[in-house]
């Protein structure tokens, strides 16, 4: 047996009572005669019905107050900056500057970082989804790579220095962008980004493969240093070896399945025939 | 005359149109009859007028990514007709007045026609051999009047700006050059704003000064063609490398989260159109310096009639002849592999829905298809094309990279850029499947060199996104690879490269069958010892019974 409680039908039939006709009636006069007399309540609620004049003179006051106030300007203390390396530890290679200030990600307006993440998403298919997927080193410098290897090196710069901004503490993508401007023997691109990575990271421990890759590629340039002799990297021939910051892997097991996997497909087609 | 006061500019509705093309005509044979100041005063009013109601109109055209309807060509083909027959009005209007270089009317009307004789292209439904002559004579004019460079007020898409004769000049090759059949509508679109924006950069140079530069000959009657000029004859030199630093501009802004430019119809166009012409303009200059060996030879492949299929989908049904999707077989409700329902199918639809290209040419690097509008309908710009080779039933593969009216009325030509003359579909299992039955056929497209560095897939944008593990078996050697890079794209679809990487850890091998069976389990219990006394065992039925049963 149902035991769910029921709610008495207010009318009869759906229709009301006559009294709450009557009453309604009533009411509705009374609320026309109360709409067309000057508003004045009689019951009011504490601090729900503040008196017109009252509130408009404190309104009237407070905007005065404001505007005054901000007219003045504020004594506050100056702040000065004490450069990167007053909080960073010499210790730390990778991240050379903690917290939060360093970890902000490039300041725009909301409007603007929707714009710049629809950007980097139609830009870079497949390696970022998000602005968010570009604070992934690995995820970053291993597509990096793989455009450089595409000779698509304009995308690779483009996508490790948007990385840089995204996360300026993460040192290894501004490392493989310094790798990479070095390959594509680009002078005038390593030296700005060696300039940019110096002041990011003052102190960090790559930093003399930094000046060493530089002195080779811009010799006499001052952030480098002066060439201590007639060749300042230990290696046999014209340019030094590289440290490998874009991470290429040593392991050739994947290129020689990658070859096995295209002579078998082509073994499958049954006559090697290749692409124009 | 005022043509302003009765002219609607809503040119979405066919009367408006009318009515506009009533005040356009009044203005013509007004220009007929002599041509004065009044006469070109209401030319320059009318071609305003259009200017700005194609701004209205043109909003509801580009921005949408829906495919045109019927409504929708006939209202680009008028306006490409208005535009053109302004254009023609403004030449109308020039022609007496040549011998007068320092009419005060002249620069605004020779800006007229090269503004409105660009927007006719860019709106052109019908490819028909451009008058460049009239072009060259028309800045030459300048030229010899001391106009070319002098700035003077323009109104552009409702917007004032300030242009030069030479800055419009220079605006309608470049267009001509690289927008024709390359671009989509939309591109066309925020590459012609982007000329605005670069109206600075558009400059011409006397003489060749090295570098990547393309030419105007003022003397022929042809667009820009690349290098300086190696016979006699004035030339005007375009250098690239000023546009290519404004191209970068526009990437370092929408690196900010800035469209340029930030106002009008191009910045609402999607961004994924901004970066295509962006890219597009990028290889267009690389392709335009002196150490590119410029383009394949073409060999001419007049009527040869090929089946051609569209999409990967399609390729894969019909080209390869396998089924996309999986049958599960849980929700069968109709045997649509019936005989006859398939030999029916075969017989209404299939034929009809074929497509037939012929094609015109062939090269190294790519082919061109003439086409019926009916056929090519639904193939645009960036879609994937597939064929049986005829020689060796080879699959080949291509995008479209160009779409242009034919010369030809109701015909279509369709530049396909080729991706392999050998596609091979190969079946992939994703790690994920248990079942080894539920593979998928993907196409694998191989590359130029034995190290399978260049190999990928053509694969669908979703199954990339996902970036799963696929297991491959060939000639009894087992792979698993995976998806890592993008090697080209188009409308729906990736060409994907990809790396071998090690095996994932074999599952344990199952137990031996006898091992499994379950041992034989007892149940015993604890005895437990309940002391109980003797007179509540003997009155136990007694409490048990009710008071009623004992009456």
């Amino acid at each position: 047996m149902s035991a769910i409680p029921r709610q008495r039908p207010p009318f009869f039939l759906g229709l009301p009572p006559l009294a709450a006709l009557f009453r309604g009636k009533a009411g509705r006069g009374a609320a026309a005669d109360a709409a067309s007399r000057p508003c004045q309540p009689v019951a009011r609620l504490a601090g729900t019905w503040p008196n017109r004049t009252a509130a408009g003179a404190r309104m009237a006051l407070d905007t005065d107050r404001l505007l005054a106030a901000a007219r003045v300007s504020p004594e506050l203390a100056l702040i000065e900056w004490d450069g990167d390396g007053a909080h960073s530890s010499p210790k730390q290679g990778a991240d050379a500057m903690p917290g939060a200030a360093q970890r902000a990600p490039f300041a725009l307006e909301a409007r603007q970082r929707k714009i710049r993440e629809r950007y980097v998403t139609a830009r870079f298919p497949g390696v970022a989804r998000s602005l968010a997927d570009l604070e992934s080193a690995d995820r970053v410098i291993k597509a990096a790579r793989l455009y450089f290897e595409e000779e698509e090196a304009e995308l690779a710069i483009e996508l490790l220095e948007l990385a840089a901004q995204e996360a300026p503490h993460e040192s290894p993508v501004w490392l493989a962008r310094l790798e990479i401007l070095f390959l594509l023997r680009d002078r005038d691109g390593f030296v700005q980004a060696a300039h940019a990575f110096r002041g990011a990271h003052p102190r960090h421990e790559a930093w003399p493969e930094v000046e060493r890759l530089g002195r080779a590629l811009a010799p006499g340039e001052p952030l480098f240093g002066a060439v201590s002799g007639p060749r300042d990297h230990e290696h046999y021939g014209p340019w030094p070896h590289t440290p490998n910051w874009i991470r290429a892997p040593w392991d050739l097991t994947a290129d020689v399945a990658a070859a096995d996997f295209h002579r078998c497909a082509l073994r499958l087609a049954g006559a090697p025939r290749a692409n124009a | 005359m005022n043509p302003k006061s009765s002219v609607s500019l809503q040119f979405q509705r066919p009367d408006a149109r009318a009515e506009f093309e009533r005040a356009r005509k009044e203005t013509k044979t007004a220009l007929t009859e002599r041509v004065d100041e009044e006469s070109a005063t209401a030319l320059l009013e009318i071609a305003s007028l259009l200017d700005v109601g194609v701004a209205r109109a043109k909003r509801e055209l580009l921005a949408s990514t829906l495919a045109w309807n019927e409504d929708n060509r006939a209202l680009g083909a008028w306006i490409h007709q208005q535009h053109r027959a302004v254009a023609e009005m403004g030449l109308q209007a020039v022609e007496p007045l040549r011998g007068e270089p320092a009419h005060a009317s002249l620069p605004r009307l020779v800006l007229l026609c090269l503004h409105h004789w660009t927007e006719a292209l860019k709106w052109n439904a019908c490819r028909e051999r451009e008058e460049y002559g009239a072009l060259h004579a028309l800045y030459m004019l300048a030229a010899s009047g001391c106009f070319a460079d002098r700035r003077i007020p323009w109104i552009v898409d409702g917007r004032g700006v300030t242009v030069t004769v030479e800055g419009l000049y220079l605006r309608a090759l470049f267009l001509d050059r690289f927008a024709s059949g390359t671009l989509t509508r939309a591109q066309e679109e925020i590459l012609d704003a982007w000329l605005w924006q670069w109206s600075a950069m558009l400059k011409a140079e006397r003489t060749y000064a090295g570098g990547t530069v393309l030419r105007a000959e003022p003397d022929g009657s042809a667009g820009l063609r690349e290098g300086p000029r190696e016979g006699e004859g004035p030339a005007l030199y375009l250098r690239l490398e000023p546009l290519e630093a404004e191209r970068r501009k526009v990437v370092r802004e929408l690196q900010r989260g800035r469209i340029v430019p930030p106002h009008g119809l191009a910045s609402e166009l999607r961004i994924e159109e901004h970066i295509a012409v962006l890219d597009y303009l990028r290889r267009a200059f690389r392709t335009c310096g002196p150490e590119t060996s410029g383009r394949a030879p073409r060999e001419c492949q007049a009527g040869l009639r090929i089946e051609v299929w569209v999409g990967l989908a399609e390729i894969l049904t019909r080209g390869v002849g396998v089924a996309v999707g999986v049958e599960t077989g849980r929700w069968r409700t109709l045997q649509v592999d019936a005989a006859t329902i398939e030999q029916h199918a075969q017989r209404r639809f299939v034929d009809a829905a074929r497509r037939y290209l012929w094609m015109a040419n062939s090269s190294a690097t790519g082919f061109g298809f003439e086409a019926l509008e009916s056929d090519a309908a639904g193939i645009e710009l960036g879609d994937l094309v597939g064929w049986r080779n005829a020689g060796d039933n080879a699959l080949v593969l291509g995008q479209v990279i160009r779409r242009m009216p034919s010369a030809t009325c109701g015909q279509v030509f369709i530049g396909v850029k080729t991706l392999t003359e050998a596609a091979l579909p190969l079946p992939l299992s994703q790690d994920l499947t248990l079942d080894e039955q539920l593979a998928t056929t993907y196409l694998f497209v191989p590359g130029d060199d034995d190290s399978g560095r260049r190999d990928a897939f053509l694969v669908p944008e979703k199954t990339f996104d996902l970036q799963p593990s696929f297991n491959a078996r060939m000639a009894g050697e087992a792979f698993t690879l995976r998806f890592n890079r993008v090697r080209g794209r188009g409308r729906g679809w990736i060409l994907a490269g990809f790396e071998i990487v090690p095996p994932q850890p074999e599952a344990p091998a199952p137990q031996p069958e006898e091992e499994l069976e379950l041992p034989t389990f007892e149940l015993e219990l604890d005895p437990v010892e309940i002391p109980v006394d003797e007179d509540t065992v003997a009155q136990a039925f007694e409490r048990e019974l009710p008071a009623r049963l004992h009456t």
